[in-house]
C-alpha cells in the first residue's frame, strides 16, 4: 500500500456536490446519459433494472408538515480511492483503478456480466444491461462517438467521463502540452449543473477550489464508515443532512 | 457400406491423424485467438460514426425563455447540448428539456412527410401525400372561402413565440381577410394584464431579480419555469455563492413544499388560494405602521386615499379598504399564517429594500383572479420600487424592423371587418384562446401548438376539434392536436431551420435570438415560414403581393436589419475576451463594431443573439401611463372599461373561495415536475427516465398528499385510487409526502399523452384536463390553479 | 505356429494401413492448417478505387498533412473525406483510368468512396493520434509501415471473424500468414492490444485500460 506521501504527488480527480444548492432538476443526469449513450427503454420505472449512471435521490428529514424539508443527492460513481470494492472483486479486470488519476473505469467489452461488482458496490452505482440497448429510428443519430455503446449482459457505470479526460489530453497533446489546464477536463454532469452546485478537479492540487471545499466543515461523504475513501464529496450546512448521509441514502 | 470394426478403426485413425495434424498447425490457436478478439470487439453493437466535432451557438426554442445553448455537431449529426456560458440570459444554465433536446430532434414522433386524414377524427387513418398536393388542398380551400365571402372563417392558433414564422402566419391571415390569429396563452399574460390595469402599460412586465435584496414570492415556481427558467436559475446560482448574511432573501409563500420552497431562504406555508389576502395583510401592516414609501405614494399613486371623481361622488381608497378588512388577525383566519409572522414579513419587506413582490403560481399563469396579482403588485408600489433598481420594470422591445404593411384586397377588407372569434371580453385584446367561438371557423391552422393536450380549458379544446371542419396542423411531432387534424404538414424542428424570437419573459432589456439550420431537416420537413410564403404566392393577386420574399430567411434578415439600424446593443461574444469592441462585463461585441449590415448579420448568425443590456432605471413616471398618469391602486381602467359601479371591484381585494360542491373535500393542485418539459412539447424519453417511483410506476401516475389526508380517505402509500374533479375522473396511485398540506392533492403535469412516441404514450393521466380552467369573470383570462376534487379507493 | 504368423502378418498389415491412414490424415490437415486455412480465414479485398500514395506524395509532391490532418480539437481526421479529394479532382487531372473512374463514378455522382480501412480499431478503442504523433513523436511508419510509399494499389486481407486486416507490401505475402504474432517488415495492419501494450511498456508509459478504451 502506498503512503499518503507517495500518492499526494499524483492527480486525484474528485467532485464536490453542494446539496444546499442542488434543486434536483436532474439536468446532470440527463446530460450524463446523453453524453454517455445511456439507452432509454419504453418503461423505465423499474429502478432495479434500468440503467442510470447518475441517480438523484430525494431525501426528507422525516418531520411532519410544515417542518418537512427535502434535499436531493445526485449520485454518480463515488470513485472509491481505497480498496475500491468493485475493482477488488472483478474477476475479469473489466474495472480498474487508475493510479495516475484515481479514476475507476469500466471496460465494457471485457465485462463477463457476473455482477459481482454490483453486489460489492456499497453505493449501488452499477447497472446491468438486462437487454440490448435499442435506438429506435433516428434516435441513434444522437450517439456520442467518444463513448462506445454497450450490449446486453455487461455492467456499466459512471466513469467520471474518462473519455473527456482523453479528449482534453488529446487537445493538450495537440497543442504540445503534456499537462492539462485547470478545468480543461470536466465531466458532463458538472458542466451541465445550472446551479453551479457541482465542482470537479484535482483533490491533490491545493490551488484548486475542490481541494479547498473538501476541507470545509460542510463537506462529508456517503458511508464514510466503510473507509473506501470516495472521491465524491457532498457539501451542506445543515446538520440533519450531514448526519443522514453517513448512515443511509 | 457396412461399417465393420476395421473400417471403424481406420476412420478413427484418420480422424486422430487429422486432429493431430491440425493441432500441430497454428490454425486452431489462431482460431481461438480470433474468437477471443471477436468476443471483445462487439462488431454487432452500434458504433457511432466519428467525425469533425464542432460546437455551434444556438438559442433553445423549446420554451420562450431564450437560453443560449452550445450544440456539438459531429459531421452531420448533433450529439450534445450544453448551456452557453457567456450568453446574457442564462449564463450557462439550462433545463433538462434543453439538455435532452436532441431526443426531440431525432424523436420517433417526428413527422417526415405530409399526411392526410382519410378516416375520421375518432378513428384516424392516414395517407401520405406530396407537398404540392397538400398546398393545392390548402390554397383551394382558402380560395373557396374567399370566393364565398367567408375569409373571416379562417383562423390560426399559433404557439406563443414572437417569431418571423408566426408573423408570417398572422400576415397571411390578414392578407386573405381574417383577423383570427390567436396565440396559445402564455405564462406572462396575466402578469401583463395586472401591469396594464395598475400602470397603464401595454407591454411585458420585467423583474430585476438580480439586483433585489428581498423577494416575496407568492407561489412562483422560481426554480422550475417561472418567467424565464434559465435566467432565474443562473440568478439563483450566483445568489447561493454569496455569503449567507448578505445574500438576497427569498420568501416562498406556498401551501406545499415545492423544490422552490425547499431551496429558498424561507418557506411560509399558506392556505391554498389565500395569497391575495396575505399580500393585503402585509399592505395593512406597511400602511398601519407607516413603513411604506410616502413620497412615492403621494407623488406617483392614485386611489391610495379616498377620492372624489368629477361628479363629486366619493370613492373608497386602497388605504381604507386595506386597513378595514385585512388586519393580520383577520388574515390569520384566511391564510392560516400566524399574525406575528405576517407582521414580521411586512417589516422585513419594508426594511430590506429594494424588495420585490411577485405572483403567479407555477410558471406564472396560475392565478385565483386578477385581484390577487393586483394585491401583490400593490406591495411593489408601497415600497416605491417601480422602475427602480431591483424592482418592477418594463421590458424594452428589440428594435426589429417592421415588415411593410399588408395591402388587403376587397375580399380581405370585407373579411377583416368581421368581429374576432375570440374577443368576448372587453379587456381582451390579443389573448383569446379561452374564449374562442369555434362554430363559425371553417379552416384552422395550428402552428407549433398542442391545444388539445395543454389547454386547461377542456371545453374549448374539445370544441375546436369537433366543430372545425378542416384543420391543418403545422407540427414537427405527432402530437395530440395533430392526431386530430385533417392534414399534417411536417415542420423543420429546432436546429433544422431558420428561426428567430424576440424578447425573454420577465427580462427588462431587449434580446433577439436567431437560429440557423445546423442539420438538414428530417425527411420532407420544411420551414413553416417558407410554406406560408409559398401558400401566399400560390394564391396570387394581392395576397402574393404582400409576400415579396422567396424564403423566411429573407424575412428574418429584414427583421434583423432594424437591430443594425438602431446602432445600439451588442452581439453575444464567444470566449475571445479583449478583442476590439468587446464589452468587458457581458463579453458581447458592440453592434457599432460592424461597418456593414452583412458583417453584422454574419456575426449575428454565428452567435445567435443580439441584446442591449442598458436599462434606464429611475423615473417611474415614464412607466405610469394610466389615465391619471399614476400608479392606480384604484384601477380607473376597470371602472371605465367594465363600468364597475362598486368601488371594491376596482381595488385589489380578496375573494373568498366558492364553497366546494357536496362531496368534493379536496383541493387538487397541479404539480410541476421537470418543468418546462411538462407543457406542450412532450417529454423526451431521457426525462421520463429520470422520474422517480414516487411519480410513475409502469403506466400509473402517483398523486401526492399528506399522510393525514390519505388516512382520512382510507388510503395508504401506493394504493390505487379514483381521483375525481368536476372535469374528469381518473385512476391514479397515492404517494404520501409530508410536505403536502392537508386536504391538498398534487397532480403532476406533463403526463397522459395519447400521441407522440412509445416512450410517452399512455403514461399517467393529463392533469391539465383534470384541473380544468374557469374563465375569470373580470378579465376573461383562463384561470386555473386548483379545483375541488374527491378521492376514493379502487 | 504358421497360422499364428499369418495372423500376425495380417495384423501387421492392418496396423500399417491404419498407421498409414493416420499419417495421411495428419499430413493433409497439417498442410491444410499451414497453407489452406490461413487463406480461408481471411477475405481478400481490393480498394474500390486504385489510389496510389507514392504517386500523390512523390510524383505530385503533396505533403501528407494535406489530406491527413488534425481537427482543431486535436482529433484525427483519418481517411480524407470526399471534399478533400474534390479540392483537386473537380475534373480529370490525368489520363489514368482509375482517376477517370473516380471522377465519373464518385465525384460527378456525388457519391462517397467506401474506402477499405485496414487500420481501423474496433469501437471500444479510442486511439489518440495527437498523443502519439504530436506528443510522443512516434513516426507514422512505426504503426503504418511504408503505407505512404506504396506504389501498388493496396489489396488487403480481412479476418472473417475479427475483421482485423493486414496489407502486404513488397514481396508476395507468405501463404502461411495469419496476421501472425510478430509483424514482418512487409506485413502491416490493425494494431492489436498486445502490440499497443508492448510498446507502452517498453516506453514506460501507463497501460491503464481507460487510456485507450472507451
Amino acid at each position: 500500500m502506498k503512503t499518503r506521501e507517495e500518492t499526494s504527488r499524483l492527480i486525484r480527480y474528485g467532485m464536490t456536490i453542494d446539496v444546499d444548492k442542488c434543486t434536483g432538476c436532474s439536468n446532470c443526469a440527463v446530460a450524463c446519459h446523453m453524453e454517455n449513450n445511456v439507452p432509454c427503454r419504453t418503461d423505465e420505472t423499474d429502478k432495479s433494472r434500468n440503467i442510470a449512471w447518475m441517480r438523484i435521490y430525494k431525501v426528507t428529514n422525516g418531520a411532519e408538515y410544515p417542518l418537512t424539508r427535502i434535499v436531493y443527492f445526485p449520485r454518480p460513481c463515488m470513485q472509491c480511492d481505497h480498496h475500491t470494492p468493485c475493482v477488488s472483486v472483478c474477476p475479469a479486470s473489466a474495472t480498474n483503478y487508475d493510479e495516475l488519476t484515481g479514476v475507476v473505469d469500466q471496460i465494457n467489452t471485457r465485462c463477463i456480466g457476473c455482477r459481482y461488482c454490483m453486489a460489492a458496490c456499497p453505493y449501488m452505482v452499477r447497472c446491468f444491461n438486462w437487454w440490448d440497448p435499442v435506438w429506435v429510428g433516428d434516435t441513434g443519430k444522437q450517439l456520442n462517438p467518444d463513448v462506445a455503446p454497450r450490449m446486453r449482459g455487461v455492467v456499466e457505470k459512471c466513469t467520471f467521463c474518462s473519455h473527456r479526460y482523453s479528449k482534453a489530453k488529446n487537445k493538450a497533446h495537440n497543442d504540445g502540452r503534456g499537462y492539462l489546464k485547470e478545468d480543461e477536463y470536466v465531466p458532463a454532469c458538472v458542466e451541465a449543473c445550472p446551479m453551479g452546485a457541482m465542482r470537479f478537479g484535482d483533490l491533490n492540487n491545493p490551488e484548486h477550489e475542490v481541494s479547498r471545499l473538501i476541507k470545509s466543515p460542510r463537506a462529508f461523504r456517503l458511508l464514510e464508515k466503510l473507509h473506501t475513501e470516495p472521491k465524491v464529496y457532498y457539501l451542506s450546512s445543515s446538520r440533519w443532512i450531514r448526519d443522514m448521509a453517513d448512515n443511509y441514502v | 457400406m457396412k461399417l465393420d470394426r476395421r473400417a471403424f478403426v481406420k476412420t478413427m485413425a484418420f480422424g486422430g491423424g487429422s486432429a493431430l495434424g491440425l493441432m500441430l498447425s497454428p490454425a486452431p490457436w489462431y482460431l481461438v485467438r480470433d474468437l477471443a478478439f471477436w468476443t471483445q470487439n462487439w462488431s454487432w453493437a452500434p458504433a457511432p460514426e466519428p467525425g469533425e466535432s464542432v460546437v455551434q451557438h444556438a438559442t433553445c426554442r423549446f420554451c420562450e425563455g431564450g437560453c443560449g445553448i452550445e450544440v456539438r455537431r459531429v459531421d452531420e449529426r448533433l450529439v450534445h447540448i450544453d448551456g452557453s456560458k457567456n450568453h446574457p440570459v442564462n449564463k450557462g444554465a439550462i433545463c433538462p428539456l434543453a439538455t435532452a433536446g436532441l431526443q426531440l430532434l431525432y424523436s420517433p414522433a417526428r413527422l417526415k412527410e405530409p399526411i392526410r386524414q382519410i378516416g375520421s377524427r375518432d378513428n384516424p387513418e392516414w395517407e401520405p401525400i406530396s407537398w404540392s398536393q397538400a398546398m393545392a388542398e390548402i390554397t383551394g380551400r382558402i380560395r373557396e372561402l374567399r370566393g364565398a365571402g367567408k375569409s373571416h372563417t379562417v383562423a390560426c392558433i399559433a404557439g406563443n413565440a414572437e417569431s418571423a414564422a408566426n408573423e408570417l402566419f398572422e400576415r397571411l391571415l390578414t392578407a386573405i381577410g381574417s383577423n383570427n390569429f390567436v396565440k396559445t396563452p402564455s405564462a406572462t399574460e396575466a402578469q401583463n394584464l395586472a401591469f396594464w390595469l395598475m400602470q397603464g402599460l401595454d407591454g411585458n412586465a420585467a423583474w430585476d431579480i438580480e439586483n433585489t435584496r428581498y423577494v416575496l414570492s407568492f407561489g412562483c415556481d422560481l426554480l422550475g419555469g417561472w418567467s424565464a427558467p434559465g435566467r432565474m436559475q443562473s440568478a439563483f446560482a450566483r445568489l447561493l455563492d454569496e455569503p449567507e448574511e448578505t445574500r438576497m432573501q427569498v420568501v416562498q409563500i406556498e401551501p406545499n413544499l415545492s423544490v422552490t420552497a425547499a431551496k429558498m431562504s424561507r418557506w411560509v406555508p399558506i392556505e391554498p388560494g389565500a395569497e391575495g389576502a396575505l399580500a393585503l395583510a402585509i399592505a395593512h401592516v406597511l400602511i398601519r405602521d407607516s413603513l411604506y414609501d410616502k413620497a412615492f405614494v403621494e407623488k406617483h399613486c392614485f386611489g391610495f386615499d379616498d377620492w372624489r371623481d368629477g361628479e363629486g361622488e366619493s370613492h373608497r381608497g386602497f388605504k381604507t379598504e386595506v386597513l378595514a378588512g385585512y388586519s393580520p388577525k383577520a388574515a390569520e383566519l384566511i391564510t392560516q399564517i400566524p399574525a406575528r409572522e405576517i407582521e414580521e414579513l411586512a417589516y422585513e419587506f419594508a426594511r430590506n429594500r429594494p424588495s420585490l413582490a411577485i405572483g403567479g403560481r407555477g410558471s406564472g399563469d396560475r392565478i385565483v383572479d386578477i385581484y390577487e396579482l393586483m394585491a401583490i403588485h400593490s406591495l411593489n408600489a408601497l415600497v416605491g420600487n417601480i422602475n427602480q433598481r431591483g424592482g418592477v420594470l418594463r421590458q424594452s422591445r428589440a428594435p426589429i424592423s417592421r415588415l411593410p404593411e399588408v395591402k388587403p384586397d376587397k375580399k380581405a377588407i370585407r373579411g377583416l371587418s368581421a368581429k374576432r372569434k375570440d374577443g368576448s371580453f372587453p379587456l381582451q385584446t390579443e389573448y383569446g384562446l379561452a374564449g374562442l367561438t369555434t362554430d363559425e371557423i371553417n379552416l384552422l391552422f395550428l402552428h407549433e401548438t398542442n391545444p388539445y393536450y395543454m389547454l386547461p380549458d377542456g371545453k374549448t379544446a374539445d370544441a375546436i376539434f369537433t366543430d372545425v371542419p378542416f384543420i391543418v396542423s403545422f407540427s414537427s411531432y405527432r402530437d395530440e392536436s395533430s392526431a386530430r387534424a385533417d392534414l399534417i404538414l411536417p415542420i423543420a424542428a429546432s436546429f433544422e431551420r431558420w428561426d428567430d424570437h424576440v424578447g425573454v419573459p420577465g427580462l427588462q432589456y431587449p434580446v433577439y435570438s436567431l437560429n440557423h439550420p445546423l442539420v438538414e431537416p428530417a425527411g420532407q420537413a420544411r420551414n413553416a415560414g417558407d410554406v406560408v410564403i409559398e401558400i401566399a404566392r400560390q394564391l396570387g393577386g394581392a395576397v402574393a403581393d404582400s409576400f415579396p420574399w422567396m424564403s423566411v430567411t429573407e424575412v428574418i434578415r429584414e427583421r434583423a436589419r432594424g437591430l443594425y439600424k438602431s446602432g445600439g446593443g451588442m452581439i453575444c461574444g464567444s470566449e475571445t475576451n479583449g478583442e476590439s469592441g468587446q464589452d468587458e462585463i457581458s463579453g458581447g461585441f458592440s453592434a457599432g463594431k460592424y461597418s456593414t449590415f452583412s458583417e453584422f448579420w454574419a456575426g449575428l448568425v454565428q452567435s445567435g443573439c443580439w441584446f442591449d443590456p442598458s436599462y434606464a432605471y429611475g423615473d417611474p413616471s415614464r412607466f405610469l401611463l394610466t389615465a391619471s398618469g399614476k400608479f392606480e391602486f384604484f384601477s380607473q381602467t376597470l371602472r371605465r372599461e367594465l363600468k364597475f359601479a362598486e368601488d371594491i371591484l376596482c381595488l385589489p381585494h380578496y375573494n373568498p373561495p366558492i364553497p366546494n360542491p357536496e362531496g368534493f373535500d379536496l383541493t387538487l393542485m397541479p404539480e410541476d415536475i421537470l418543468s418546462p418539459a411538462n407543457r406542450e412539447i412532450g417529454m423526451p424519453a431521457m426525462l421520463m427516465k429520470q422520474l422517480g417511483n414516487d411519480v410513475l410506476v409502469k403506466n400509473d401516475l402517483f398523486v401526492r398528499m399528506n399522510i393525514a389526508t390519505a388516512v382520512y380517505h382510507g388510503l395508504r402509500d401506493g394504493d390505487s385510487a379514483i381521483l375525481e374533479s368536476s372535469y374528469s375522473k381518473v385512476k391514479v396511485r397515492v404517494n404520501t409526502f409530508a410536505g403536502v398540506r392537508e386536504g391538498v392533492v398534487l397532480v403532476p403535469l406533463g403526463f397522459g399523452h395519447t400521441a407522440y412516441d412509445q416512450y410517452l404514450q399512455d403514461k399517467g393521466i393529463n392533469a391539465y384536463r383534470l384541473i380544468g380552467a374557469e374563465r375569470d369573470p373580470v378579465t376573461g383570462l383562463s384561470t386555473w390553479w386548483a379545483t375541488p376534487g374527491k378521492i376514493s379507493r379502487v | 505356429m504358421e497360422s499364428g504368423v499369418k495372423k500376425l502378418k495380417k495384423g501387421e498389415r492392418e496396423f500399417a494401413i491404419t498407421a498409414g491412414v493416420f499419417f495421411v490424415g495428419l499430413i493433409i490437415f497439417l498442410l491444410a492448417g499451414w497453407t489452406v486455412l490461413p487463406r480461408l480465414s481471411y477475405a481478400e479485398k481490393v480498394q474500390p478505387v486504385e489510389f496510389r500514395h507514392a504517386f500523390h506524395g512523390e510524383d505530385v509532391g503533396i505533403t501528407c498533412d494535406t489530406c491527413h490532418f488534425f481537427y482543431k480539437d486535436g482529433s484525427w481526421a483519418g481517411i480524407p473525406k470526399m471534399e478533400i479529394c474534390v479540392d483537386c479532382h473537380v475534373y480529370l487531372l490525368g489520363q489514368s483510368p482509375e482517376e477517370k473512374k473516380f471522377v465519373h463514378e464518385y465525384v460527378l455522382k456525388n457519391r462517397h468512396v467506401k474506402w477499405g480501412l485496414y487500420f481501423r480499431q474496433p469501437e471500444c478503442v479510442s486511439f489518440s493520434h495527437s498523443s502519439h504523433v504530436r506528443m510522443a513523436k512516434v513516426a507514422c511508419e512505426t504503426c503504418h509501415g511504408p503505407q505512404g510509399l506504396s506504389k501498388k494499389p493496396t489489396e488487403y486481407r480481412t479476418n472473417r471473424i475479427t475483421k482485423y486486416s493486414f496489407v502486404v507490401y513488397g514481396a508476395e505475402a507468405p501463404s502461411n500468414n495469419y496476421g501472425g504474432l510478430k509483424k514482418e517488415k512487409s506485413v502491416w495492419g490493425t494494431i492489436r492490444m498486445d502490440e499497443c501494450a508492448d510498446c507502452h511498456r517498453s516506453r514506460g508509459k501507463s497501460t491503464a485500460c481507460f487510456l485507450c478504451h472507451k
